[in-house]
């Protein structure tokens, strides 16, 4: 019973070998190894995201860090579904997802496309606890941090510039809201799908474009004419 | 909800097959990776005969795992433990990080660590939710994880709440009775429990198949050992 398994303990101290052949950062008694992989750090994105709004030092990123949890979602894949509670705010670092609700007769309506370097989410399942009626899906295997509402209120106690961070994230997302609702009662489908393509223009080409037209409000087949109208007149 | 994915590494070892296996039960998503390619090719071969509806892969780096996975399963000796926390440390963040491992020496009639296995784990994975769990049971428990039909009892140690839950599921689902003991330094004691258990197995000739069952009456205060036992969630 539980005799040591000496095969696999000879394949395992394979690692071993390469831990002790790599220069590293001590962790108490350990010597933590600083790989190419670790080098090749998962926080690029997320660190230039956040120097857009405030400053940190190396040690405070650091410790933002801690409080991330990193998430391949793959495509096709859900970060939440109607009904579960949207326990996680997320940050794309690499790949691309929607969110959208499924209304009574089954028609999904697309709300938002998240990108690198975007967050994506429902905020008031986030905050309130209350089940989503978003469904999330990754339209690209996606690469992600997630961070939960217990590490929200950490973050922000711990490192308090996060506090203006996240408010003045929270005024974009507002302003953004209201635009695309006054464009929608006031601009034409053609105004609006321009205005998608300068907001999201590295989206257009990868996703579908059914999913394009449900986040304008408009028919699939309106969009098709849309694009067409517009080949014709930049020819 | 996301589908819960579950990373064992060193899934090929005689533990992490059979893990592997019952785990594959539970309509969640396994990702197995294990220096042996070919051994991994056979486990996969043996899960999907059993359970042709799992979802399985192998993966080709414990840190891709370990990255995709929600909770992971380092199913590796104690000699190697350090090795892979460090390969898959920066990506498990926050996660729940099992430890199976048991501290023994080479004749295995001692323990080699004043701590534990997990709080060493625990200590390279700062900022991941370490959990000790499996460790009283052996591979042969978890393939039959009952006795003339009273399931062994799997002891759980560790200090977040969330994580004990989610353990305490994946023990059930394994078949094995789940009893959470306390914080992870805990793990000393449940360590201690396995090198006992294969003293006694030596000495009197049992079988793989032996393990541990509290047996408690109800508390004078009507309590049953309800505590021991998180609430299902």
């Amino acid at each position: 019973m539980w005799r040591s398994d000496a095969e696999t303990t000879a394949r395992h101290l394979q690692y071993q070998y390469e831990v002790g052949t790599a220069t590293g950062i001590r962790c108490g008694k350990y010597l933590v190894p600083r790989k190419k992989a670790e080098i090749q750090r998962l926080d690029n994105t997320l660190q230039h995201h956040i120097a857009q709004y405030i400053t940190l030092s190396n040690s405070e990123f650091s410790r933002c860090m801690t409080y991330f949890l990193p998430k391949k979602l793959r495509k096709r894949s859900f970060l939440v579904q109607e009904g579960d509670v949207c326990s996680y705010a997320a940050f794309v670092q690499k790949g691309c997802l929607r969110s959208y609700t499924i209304d009574s007769k089954g028609d999904e309506h697309v709300l938002q496309f998240a990108i690198e370097g975007w967050w994506i989410g429902d905020l008031y399942s986030f905050l309130t606890g209350e089940p989503t009626s978003y469904f999330i899906e990754a339209l690209e295997d996606s690469e992600l941090l997630l961070l939960d509402r217990k590490a929200y209120e950490q973050l922000t106690e711990d490192i308090p510039k996060f506090e203006r961070f996240f408010r003045l994230l929270l005024q974009n997302n507002l302003i953004a809201t209201q635009r695309r609702i006054i464009a929608e009662h006031s601009k034409s489908a053609v105004e609006r799908y321009l205005d998608f393509l300068k907001t999201y223009p590295s989206i257009a080409e990868h996703v579908p474009l059914r999913h394009i037209a449900s986040y304008l409000g408009i028919t699939p087949e309106a969009l098709s004419r849309i694009r067409r109208e517009l080949a014709e007149k930049s020819l | 909800m996301m589908k819960e994915t579950i990373a064992v590494i060193g899934a090929a070892g005689r533990l992490g097959s059979t893990l592997a296996r019952r785990l594959a039960r539970g309509g969640r998503s396994l990702l197995l990776h294990d220096l042996d390619a070919q051994r991994l090719e056979e486990l996969i071969g043996t899960i999907t005969n059993e359970t042709p509806e799992a979802d399985v892969e192998a993966v080709a780096t414990a840190r891709d795992a370990g990255w995709e996975a929600d909770v992971v399963i380092p199913a590796v000796p104690y000699e190697a433990q350090i090795a892979v926390a460090c390969e898959i440390r920066q990506v498990v963040t926050r996660k729940i990080v099992v430890s199976v491992a048991n501290p023994l020496t080479e004749r295995l009639d001692a323990l080699v660590t004043p701590t534990s296995a997990a709080e060493e784990l625990a200590h390279v994975l700062c900022h991941s939710r370490v959990v000790k769990a499996f460790n009283t049971v052996s591979a042969a428990d978890i393939l039959h994880p009952a006795v003339h039909g009273v399931p062994f009892d799997c002891f759980i140690a560790g200090d977040d709440e969330d994580a004990l839950r989610t353990v305490s599921r994946l023990v059930t689902d394994v078949g094995l009775n789940p009893v959470v003991v306390g914080t992870l330094a805990a793990s000393r004691i449940l360590e201690g429990m396995t090198l006992l258990l294969m003293r006694l197995a030596r000495q009197r000739g049992w079988s793989e198949r032996a393990g541990w069952k509290i047996l408690a009456s109800a508390s004078v205060h009507g309590e049953s050992n309800r505590h021991l036992n998180p609430e299902p969630t």
